[in-house]
C-alpha cells in the first residue's frame, strides 16, 4: 500500500509541471492584460509599468520566475487588489467553501438515500417519480435554475434573500450575523444540490441495482437474512466500492467556487473574484488560482485512487 | 431406433431454420423495438423532431423579422401580434427564439458530431494500439480535465476573439471550444470500452478462428462500442447546448445581434428586464430546459434499449 501511494505521489510530479507551463503559457498567450486594459495611462507609463511588473521580458523567463516563486510558496501579487494572491484567495475561498460543503452533504446525503430506496423497489412508482425529477433537475442550465428560485422565493414571495452573504450595510455579531448567513445560503444551496444530486443519484442507483443482481445476494437472502440486512450491510457495502472514488473527485469542487451560482445570488466566495479577475484580466490572480485548482484536481484523483485501493484489496493485488 | 429419432429432430431442425430465421430480428431491430416500448423516450424523440423542425421552418411563417426593429414597439408584453412579446429594440422575441433555437440546436449537434468523432477515434487508438499511443494520448486528456473547463474556455474564447470572427462565425468557433473541452472524457469512456472488450471470449475466438486484424477491429471490436458510442453522443449533444448557453449568458459565446438562448437570456442580468419583464428571458430557458430534458430522457431510453444487461433486470 505505502508503494502503491508513493508510485502515484511520484506519478503526479511530472503532471504538475506539465499543468503549470499549460496553465502559463494559456495566460500568457491570451491577448490583452491588466496594463492594457487602462485607457488613461501614456505609452511611457505603461512601459515602466510593465517593467516593473516584469511583463517585458521574455516568456520563458517569466515563466521559471512564476514557477520559482511556486516553488518557495509564493503564488504572486495581483494587479487589480494589490495584495498578495494567496491572501486574496483566503479572505474568498472559505466562503466558497463553506456553501460547497453544506451543498455537498445534503446532496450527497440525498443521493445515497434515493439510491438504496430505488434500488430496493427498482421500477417501483417512487423510482419513476425520483427518475422524473432528477432528469428535471439535470437539464436546467445553471443559471436559468439561479434566476427562477431567485424570482420567485426572493422578488415574489420575499421570503429570502435575494443574493449577497449579509444583508447591505449590515453590522450583525454572533448569533445574528449567523441567522442572517444561513438566510442568505439557502437559496445558492438548493441550487447547488438540484444541480449536483441528480447525476450522483444516478451512478449510485445503477451501481446498487448492479450489485442488488449479484449472486452473493441470492445467497444472502435464500439464507433467511432480512431484506434490511441484504440490502444495508451486503449490498450497500459494495455498491459504496465505486462512489469512494467520487468522493475524491469532488475535492476540488470545494474550493473552486460555483462561478455561475455565485455570481448569480453576488456570493463573495472565489468564482466570484474568478470572474473580477476575468474582467480585469488580472492575470496572477487568474494563474495563481487555476494553478491551485489544477493542483487540487490532480491531489483528489491520486486520493480516489488511494481511497479505492484501501476499499477494494482486488485493485491493490492487480496494481 | 436413434436412427429415427435422429431423422425427426433434423426433419424438425430444418422446418425451424428458415422460420427462426425470419422472426429472430438483428439486434438494431430489437434495440428499435425496445425503444418504441418506451413512451417516455418516445415522446421525446417525437418532441425533438417537432422543435427543431418547428425551429428550422418556424421563422418563415413568421410576420416578422430577426432584425426588423420597432421604435414603437418597445418592451412590449406578449400580445396578439407579438406572441412572446418584443424586446429593448422592439424585435419580435418568438421568432428571434426559433432562430435561436436553430443556432442552439447546430452548436449541440455539430459539437457532438466533432467531439465524439475526436474522442472515439482518439479512445480507440488508444484502447487498441496500447503503448507509447495510449500512454501520449491519455496523458494529454487527463493534462486537459486537470484544468478548471470554465477558466480554459474563457481564455480560449478571449484568444480566438483575438482572430476577429464575424458574429456569424463565433458560431463555429463555439463549437470548437466545447468540442476541445469534451473529447477526453469520451476518449477515456472509449478506451475503457475497448480494453474490457479486447479480453472478452468473442474477441479471443476471433484470434483462434484466424481472422485477419482488420476484420477483427472492423468487424467484431467496434460494432461492440456503437451502443455506448450512441449513448454518449445524445448525452452530448444536451451538454453541449447546456454549455454554450452558460458561455453566452457571460457573453463569451454567440454574440448579438446572432441570437441563441443563452444570449437572449442575457436579459436577465438586467434588473428591470428580470423584475418587469420575463418574457424577455423565461422562454429561452424554458426552451433549453425542455430541450435538455428530452435528450437525457431519450439517451436513458437508449441506454435501456441499447444494453442487453438493462433489458434482463426488468423482467
Amino acid at each position: 500500500m505505502r508503494n502503491f501511494i508513493l508510485r502515484r505521489l511520484l506519478q503526479t510530479i511530472p503532471m504538475l509541471f506539465l499543468a503549470s507551463l499549460l496553465i502559463f503559457m494559456l495566460f500568457a498567450k491570451t491577448p490583452g492584460d491588466f496594463i492594457d486594459g487602462n485607457i488613461t495611462l501614456t505609452a511611457q507609463r505603461a512601459a515602466e509599468l510593465k517593467a516593473l511588473y516584469g511583463l517585458d521580458q521574455p516568456l520563458i523567463s517569466r515563466y521559471l520566475h512564476w514557477l520559482g516563486n511556486l516553488l518557495q510558496g509564493d503564488l504572486g501579487f495581483s494587479l487589480q487588489y494589490q495584495i498578495p494572491v494567496s491572501q486574496l484567495l483566503n479572505q474568498y475561498i472559505w466562503n466558497s467553501f463553506l456553501l460547497a460543503t453544506i451543498a455537498m452533504v445534503l446532496y450527497w446525503g440525498i443521493a445515497l438515500a434515493v439510491g438504496i430506496v430505488s434500488a430496493m423497489k427498482p421500477y417501483s412508482l417512487f423510482d419513476h417519480v425520483v427518475s422524473v425529477v432528477i432528469f428535471a433537475a439535470m437539464s436546467f442550465p445553471t443559471f436559468f435554475l439561479c434566476l427562477l428560485l431567485i424570482k420567485w422565493f426572493a422578488v415574489d414571495l420575499h421570503w429570502l434573500p435575494v443574493g449577497g452573504m449579509t444583508n447591505t450595510g449590515s453590522d450583525a455579531t454572533g448569533w445574528a450575523w449567523v441567522m442572517q448567513v444561513a438566510a442568505h445560503l439557502v437559496l445558492p444551496v438548493v441550487a447547488l444540490v438540484m444541480l449536483q444530486a441528480g447525476s450522483l443519484t444516478r451512478y449510485f442507483r445503477a451501481s446498487m441495482l448492479d450489485v442488488v443482481r449479484m449472486d452473493f445476494i441470492r445467497t444472502a437472502r435464500a439464507k433467511g437474512l432480512r431484506e434490511r440486512t441484504v440490502i444495508l450491510k451486503h449490498a450497500l457495502r459494495n455498491a459504496l466500492l465505486p462512489i469512494i472514488t467520487l468522493l475524491g473527485f469532488e475535492l476540488p469542487g470545494l474550493f473552486s467556487g460555483a462561478l455561475i451560482t455565485e455570481k448569480v445570488f453576488n456570493w463573495p466566495g472565489a468564482g466570484h473574484i474568478h470572474i473580477d479577475s476575468l474582467a480585469a484580466r488580472d492575470y496572477p490572480v487568474l494563474m495563481g488560482f487555476t494553478l491551485f485548482l489544477a493542483v487540487l484536481t490532480i491531489l483528489g484523483n491520486l486520493i480516489a485512487d488511494v481511497l479505492y485501493a484501501w476499499a477494494d484489496p482486488r485493485i491493490r493485488v492487480r496494481s | 431406433m436413434f436412427g429415427s429419432l435422429f431423422s425427426t429432430n433434423r426433419r424438425l431442425r430444418d422446418a425451424q431454420i428458415p422460420v427462426l430465421a425470419q422472426v429472430t430480428p438483428s439486434p438494431w431491430q430489437q434495440a428499435w423495438k425496445a425503444l418504441r416500448e418506451n413512451r417516455m423516450a418516445m415522446f421525446c424523440l417525437i418532441l425533438l423532431v417537432v422543435m427543431a423542425v418547428w425551429c428550422v421552418v418556424g421563422p418563415y411563417f413568421s410576420p416578422w423579422r430577426d432584425d426588423a426593429t420597432d421604435a414603437l414597439m418597445i418592451n412590449k408584453a406578449p400580445n396578439a401580434q407579438h406572441w412572446l412579446g418584443t424586446d429593448f429594440l422592439g424585435r419580435d422575441v418568438y421568432t428571434r427564439l426559433l432562430l435561436a433555437g436553430r443556432i442552439s440546436l447546430i452548436i449541440g449537434l455539430l459539437t457532438m458530431l466533432l467531439s465524439v468523432t475526436l474522442g472515439y477515434l482518439l479512445g480507440a487508438v488508444s484502447g487498441y494500439l496500447g503503448g507509447v499511443a495510449d500512454k501520449i494520448i491519455m496523458r494529454f486528456a487527463d493534462l486537459v480535465m486537470t484544468i478548471p473547463s470554465l477558466p480554459l474556455l474563457i481564455v480560449m474564447g478571449a484568444m480566438l476573439s483575438e482572430l476577429d470572427f464575424s458574429p456569424d462565425s463565433r458560431v463555429y468557433m463555439v463549437i470548437v471550444m466545447l468540442s476541445l473541452l469534451e473529447w477526453p472524457k469520451l476518449a477515456r469512456l472509449v478506451r475503457g470500452q475497448i480494453l474490457s472488450l479486447r479480453e472478452r471470449d468473442f474477441m479471443l475466438a476471433t484470434q483462434v478462428l484466424g481472422l485477419s486484424s482488420r476484420r477483427r477491429l472492423f468487424g467484431h471490436l467496434l460494432p461492440n462500442t456503437v451502443p455506448i458510442l450512441v449513448v454518449m453522443a445524445t448525452m452530448a449533444v444536451a451538454n453541449a447546448i447546456l454549455s454554450e448557453s452558460a458561455l453566452s449568458y457571460l457573453g463569451l459565446g454567440v454574440v448579438p445581434p446572432t441570437p441563441s438562448w443563452g444570449n437572449m437570456m442575457d436579459a436577465a442580468n438586467s434588473l428591470i428586464d428580470f423584475q418587469r419583464r420575463p418574457w424577455l428571458w423565461m422562454p429561452p430557458g424554458i426552451a433549453i430546459f425542455i430541450t435538455v430534458i428530452a435528450i437525457n430522457v431519450l439517451g436513458d431510453g437508449l441506454r435501456d434499449a441499447l444494453d442487453p444487461k438493462m433489458k434482463r433486470s426488468k423482467k
